[in-house]
């Protein structure tokens, strides 16, 4: 059997602070049903302003390493698009506030991709025989990217991280990332970008560097970016829509997640979804999904799994994996 | 006689809208349905599903009938 990265811990954290729809709409031209209609988004869990992406990315890596039962790890990687730092990157502080002083780390950045794109750096550099172990973190505290006076863009967007420990393994055991999709599409790169501000710009007050989305184009890219993804990576890996027992996609809207199922031709109770208790979480929707699915959706070990994102960039990507036998410690 | 194409619009439409088939008529414009912004690109999404119809935002923006819809798909898929 080949050698193969294999998932051996999954950590979850979000932030304390909710906001409901019913806050939202006591600030906003907004209500409760217009934001579940459209987004299916309950509440969403927001970081307060002392709490960092790094904050997060630590509650939920030292859950990922318990759930493994490890306490170190050959390198630790975080995706995220919103860093503690322009520069330098966060994971090396994160592994050092892990007690890893002197592991490698480094961030990834794919914005709502992250967590694929993360999750394939990761388990490449285990595949290839670099590290025997790796600690990888989705986390993101993107609520400081949004315009306060954006409803739509508001309503959508939670802060969290979740975690999964890989280790090096065979290709045959459950937990093994079995094969991998990705992709990019820069021409489209203004439906969903937080612009940079210059220096003048800023102390003139003339540009704002808040997070902007053209919503319908983005509904239309994400449902046919993952469908397409999906359908690539289940014929890398030798399954038919019908051999998948749970997707679980980044939560982009429950609308999109609907969308999805249908082109795949997927019942919807095969399509993992906690969007409607913690909204959008960029790089931390997925783990954050994954860990709702084992305690509320009947994600277990043996499940044929297939992860799939779309985000920024514009990026995509899906992973197929059987779902191992693994403690999930969440908040 | 309407195409296959139309029919089955007509379904998709009266599905989402939960407005009966046989009251839509190809007069009636979108906005009566009650639909919201995102249900033109959920069905844009059935149309490439169903009959490998692709309708980009901007055609899809000025289109204001369900009989527009109907003469959108059918052009687009003989296309």
């Amino acid at each position: 059997m080949a050698r193969a990265a294999v998932l051996a811990g999954l950590g979850t954290h979000v932030p304390p602070d909710v906001l409901t729809n019913d806050m939202l709409a006591e600030v906003l031209d907004t209500s409760d049903t217009w934001i579940r209609s459209r987004t299916g988004i309950r509440q969403r869990h927001i970081a307060d302003e002392r709490t960092t992406t790094g904050d997060l990315a630590v509650v939920a890596g030292e859950r990922a390493l318990a759930s493994a039962g490890v306490t170190r790890v050959d390198v630790v990687v975080l995706a995220t698009t919103t860093p503690d730092r322009q520069c330098p990157a966060t994971a090396p502080t994160v592994a050092s506030r892990l007690g890893m002083s002197g592991t490698p780390a480094f961030d990834v950045s794919a914005a709502c991709t992250g967590f694929v794109y993360g999750l394939a750096t990761a388990s490449s550099m285990i595949n290839a025989g670099l590290f025997d172990s790796a600690l990888f973190i989705g986390a993101d505290t993107f609520s400081e990217t949004l315009d306060p006076g954006d409803r739509a863009t508001r309503a959508l967007i939670g802060d969290g991280a979740g975690a999964v420990v890989l280790r090096a393994g065979e290709s045959d055991e459950d937990g093994a990332l079995l094969a991998f999709d990705l992709g990019s599409d820069g021409e489209h790169v203004g439906l969903l970008e937080v612009p940079a501000v210059g220096r003048v710009e800023r102390a003139e007050g003339r540009a704002r560097g808040y997070f902007h989305m053209e919503g319908k184009p983005v509904f239309t890219k994400a449902v046919t970016a993952m469908t397409d993804s999906v359908r690539r990576v289940l014929d890398r890996v030798g399954w038919t829509t019908a051999d998948v027992d749970r997707l679980v996609p980044h939560q982009a809207n429950a609308r999109i997640l609907a969308a999805v199922a249908d082109q795949l031709d997927l019942p919807e109770d095969r399509v993992v979804s906690n969007i409607a208790d913690v909204g959008n979480t960029v790089a931390a929707s997925i783990p954050l999904a994954l860990g709702h699915g084992m305690r509320h959706q009947g994600l277990r070990s043996g499940h044929n799994v297939v992860l799939t994102g779309f985000g920024a960039g514009l990026t995509w990507g899906s992973v197929a994996v059987r779902w191992p036998k693994i403690n999930d410690i969440g908040s | 006689m309407r195409s296959a194409v139309e029919d089955r619009l007509v379904v998709l439409i009266s599905e989402i809208s939960e407005v009966p088939a046989e009251d839509i008529t190809a007069e009636t414009p979108l906005e009566d349905l009650g639909f919201d912004s995102l249900v033109l690109v959920e069905l844009a999404m059935k149309l490439r599903k169903e009959f490998g119809v692709v309708a980009s935002d901007e055609e899809l923006d000025e289109v204001e009938t369900v009989g527009g819809l109907l003469r959108f798909a059918t052009r687009a898929r003989s296309a």
